[in-house]
């Protein structure tokens, strides 16, 4: 496990965003790919209105933002 | 990294992990004038309870998404996003839409893959020309994929059906 702990020396931590911040991002995320706003982003992803083949890169993308704001 | 209110702790929905606050990161190149390589870096993970050596807590992946980016347009996205109402629902590819990269009709296919470490695509960044910042690359890769597959419970397409 040594090689562990050499890992764990070089590691930075990342840093947490308030839901405020993870808002404003996902916003600016979805605006620009989409053109709507982030809570109109997890209404359509969570009905299942971005999953055509068209749309999957940039949702995923833009998908990964919704834990900061649940 | 950027992370999710709470993220060292456990709760019942999945903790986000973004690189660059989810933008490109523009990479250096090793051939100079080449058309510049970005990479994407998102994750979302669950800590739950382990038993044995990946125990008392372990990080577990409900979500991923890696890019590499030429020129500002995608070359590759990786992704795995098993939730539903998705249909897509297991590792797969997604192609450039770059027009001498592939046809569009390419682009639009989810290509089956296993399941991809973020190892991994730096491995394949620094493939198309990505110039490493460290000249132990290759070690540093090596241990921490070595560490990843050690601890994951599942590769391939996809984790154990409950």
């Amino acid at each position: 496990m040594a090689g562990l702990y050499e890992i764990e020396q070089e590691t930075s931590y990342g840093e947490e965003m308030t839901r405020e911040q993870g808002l404003e991002l996902l916003n600016e995320q979805a605006r620009l790919y989409f053109g709507i706003s982030g809570e109109e982003f997890i209404r359509q992803w969570d009905a299942g209105e971005l999953t055509d083949e068209d749309a999957c890169p940039e949702a995923v993308r833009v998908a990964m933002l919704i834990p900061f704001v649940r | 990294m950027s992370l999710s209110r709470g993220a060292y702790e456990p709760r019942e929905t999945p903790h986000g992990a973004v690189l660059n606050q989810n933008r490109p990161v523009v990479l250096d190149m090793r051939e100079h004038g080449a058309a510049r390589i970005s990479l994407v870096v998102a994750m979302e993970y669950s800590i739950v309870e382990a038993d044995g050596d990946r125990g008392p807590w372990k990080v577990t992946t409900r979500q991923y998404n890696f890019e590499l980016e030429r020129g500002g347009k995608r070359l590759f996205a990786f992704h795995w996003h098993p939730q539903p109402p998705n249909p897509y629902t297991t590792p797969h590819l997604h192609l450039s839409k770059q027009p001498d990269a592939c046809s569009p009709a390419l682009a639009l296919l989810h290509v089956p893959t296993g399941r991809v470490s973020v190892e991994e695509v730096i491995r394949l960044a620094i493939e198309v020309g990505v110039k490493p910042r460290r000249d132990d690359y290759d070690k540093v890769l090596s241990e921490t994929q070595a560490l990843y597959e050690q601890y994951r419970t599942w590769g391939g397409s996809g984790p154990p059906k409950a």
